[in-house]
């Protein structure tokens, strides 16, 4: 069974600011995290995943941080780190 | 007076002397390459090693609740983001990057995303935290239709 996902409101404020492709890239990741959530990699149930898309020379990584709530079959996404590098 | 002795960058000791020829040359190139790989190899073994110690301590980088254990776990992480970021620019440099293209790579991503990981703060981590608790959330649909409605606008 699949979990619904929620981002915290400071996370989607800095998702607003990502390219398009890495907000694609990070959809494709919490599709996957939120159909089959791994198993945490602390006893709080927090676990973290992350997205790269390059563009125009340049790369984007997003790296986020999640916690699943198993009772509620959630999962909320806690905050968003966003870093560009040039190739 | 002391003497302050320096250790060369490993790849400069591949460096071909001056006055090498054509053969010297390509021969340096090989063997080059060679060490470069070896580098990048060690970078992302030990990029493995410092993760699992973080997640063996129930990733204490992202812990905001023990301050100077994230901030110790957190200074290792910056040195090995230093360290390897400069290995990259000198395999560039020596224009090696092609031939290493998939280490090459991999390392650029694991360095990508630990500065990603190390550009949140303590404070970010532990007020999202507290927004997802409160429930001060969007869900990922609405984010989802924003995103479409962008996009045909």
């Amino acid at each position: 069974v699949s979990y619904a996902l929620d981002l915290a409101v400071d996370v989607r404020r800095v998702f607003a600011t990502l390219p398009i492709e890495l907000q694609e890239a990070v959809l494709d990741e919490v599709d996957r995290i939120t159909a089959w959530p791994p198993a945490p990699d602390s006893e709080d149930g927090r676990d973290s995943s992350e997205a790269v898309a390059e563009l125009a020379g340049v790369r984007h990584y997003a790296f986020f941080v999640y916690v699943r709530d198993t009772r509620a079959r959630l999962v909320g996404v806690e905050s968003m780190g966003y870093l560009t590098k040039e190739l | 007076m002391t003497e302050v002795v320096t250790t060369p960058p490993l790849l400069d000791l591949f460096a071909p002397p001056a006055n090498a020829d054509a053969n010297d040359r390509a021969a340096t190139d090989e063997a080059l390459g060679e060490r470069a790989e070896h580098l990048l190899d060690f970078a992302l073994a030990e990029h493995e090693r410092i993760k699992a110690l973080d997640v063996g301590m129930g990733r204490i980088a992202l812990n905001y609740e023990d301050p100077r254990g994230a901030a110790a776990m957190r200074r290792m992480y910056q040195q090995w983001a230093d360290q390897s970021d400069g290995l990259l620019r000198r395999v560039k440099q020596h224009g090696l990057h092609g031939r290493l293209g998939a280490k090459f790579d991999a390392l650029q991503n694991a360095v990508g995303f630990t500065l990603a990981m190390l550009s949140l703060t303590l404070e970010s981590l532990r007020s999202g935290a507290e927004q997802v608790r409160r429930g001060e959330t969007v869900s990922i649909e609405e984010v989802r239709r924003e995103l479409r409605a962008r996009s045909r606008g």
